[in-house]
């Protein structure tokens, strides 16, 4: 790993030739993408499924990553494709049942957590459930990775102004669940 | 809450607070404001929740897998490309024995406006000049009576096959 290599540095180089530049960049993006999916899919396996599908799908995309792409963004936009492709399955099929936090959050209380926290955790996990996937993925892309609307709206193919307003919906719709109500 | 301004809606907000708007006049209302201070509060607890229950996810280490993947995406289009190739090669060679065997006779074929008798009879040309060439080169490495189509049909196969094989060092 070379931290100070930009992203678009290490795709220029890739497209020069030095493919094994790849790994570099499935190092530092897995974590990022499988969050997402795992959010969105909200499956450990599907999950890493769409994610290993999603970075085969760039690295064959990577001359269309051009200067000024930004290649988190892309690849978050790739990574969602990837999901919805697996939901669309999923509703094919009809087989998906949610198998709640233990399943897909699947993580123990760490060292630093109090019970209250872990609970907090374990109950907003739960309450992302009840919003779309598209919303989820959009809350996850915004408050987790730090997208800007605009990265947004080119990932989950929103106009500009439907961002703000969808997140807010999800946002009210979160709190109005972690606070008791069910707020549908 | 300020006289002012009336309290901004939850969207506004999140849109101030996400950095995805200028700052107007709401934006002074909500430094004064308890009410606008408390949502903001709640929406950046909310924030920290989101991002601490993430952090604790533990992400399994995909390279491999990926690696894997775009091997055999690579051989996938590799394996189709030379399928390709074949196909050209048949296409190719199969439109050059037709061309050679019937473009003469359309040529000569009556009632043709002469606009189409012209261009027929450049292809006609090409076409010859390219079997007479691949005719002197066949007569050169195989000298005696050369077979002209089959000879022309492996010339294809050959010149096909190194294009193909050309862009299939590239995957």
């Amino acid at each position: 790993m070379r931290p100070d290599c930009t992203d678009s540095e290490i795709v220029t180089e890739i497209l020069n030739g030095r493919k094994e530049g790849f790994t570099e960049l499935v190092e530092r993006y897995q974590q990022a993408a499988y969050k997402m999916a795992l959010v969105v899919l909200r499956h450990r396996a599907d999950a890493e499924d769409a994610v290993s599908e999603a970075f085969v799908k760039a690295y064959a995309a990577l001359p269309r990553c051009r200067d000024g792409t930004n290649f988190k963004s892309w690849l978050l936009k790739i990574a969602y494709n990837c999901c919805h492709d697996i939901l669309r399955k999923r509703a094919m099929t009809g087989k998906y049942t949610d198998p709640g936090p233990t399943e897909a959050a699947a993580h123990e209380p760490g060292p630093l957590d109090t019970v209250i926290e872990f609970e907090d955790k374990q109950a907003l996990w739960s309450a992302l459930a009840q919003i779309g996937p598209e919303d989820r993925s959009a809350v996850v892309m915004k408050y987790y990775h730090g997208l800007s609307y605009r990265d947004i709206a080119a990932a989950l193919n929103w106009p500009l102004g439907t961002v703000a307003s969808r997140l807010a919906r999800s946002r009210e719709k979160l709190r109005g669940i972690l606070k008791g109500g069910d707020n549908q | 809450m300020s006289d002012e301004y009336k309290c901004p809606s939850p969207e506004y907000l999140l849109t101030w607070l996400d950095g995805e708007t200028e700052d107007g006049p709401a934006a002074a209302h909500i430094g004064g404001c308890p009410a606008c201070q408390e949502f903001i509060i709640t929406v950046r607890q909310e924030n920290e929740l989101l991002r601490a229950m993430l952090d604790d996810i533990p992400a399994p280490d995909l390279t491999s897998r990926v690696t894997a993947g775009i091997e055999e995406a690579a051989r996938g289009i590799a394996s189709l490309l030379n399928m390709m190739s074949y196909l050209m090669t048949a296409g190719v060679g199969f439109a050059l024995v037709l061309a050679y065997s019937f473009l003469p006779g359309l040529i000569n074929f009556e009632f043709r406006p002469v606009g189409v008798v012209k261009v027929l009879s450049a292809v006609d040309r090409l076409v010859m000049f390219i079997a007479e060439t691949l005719e002197l080169i066949a007569a050169t490495i195989f000298p005696g009576d050369p077979l002209i189509p089959p000879i022309i049909l492996i010339l294809a196969v050959l010149l096909v096959n190194l294009i193909g094989k050309r862009r299939l060092s590239d995957v």
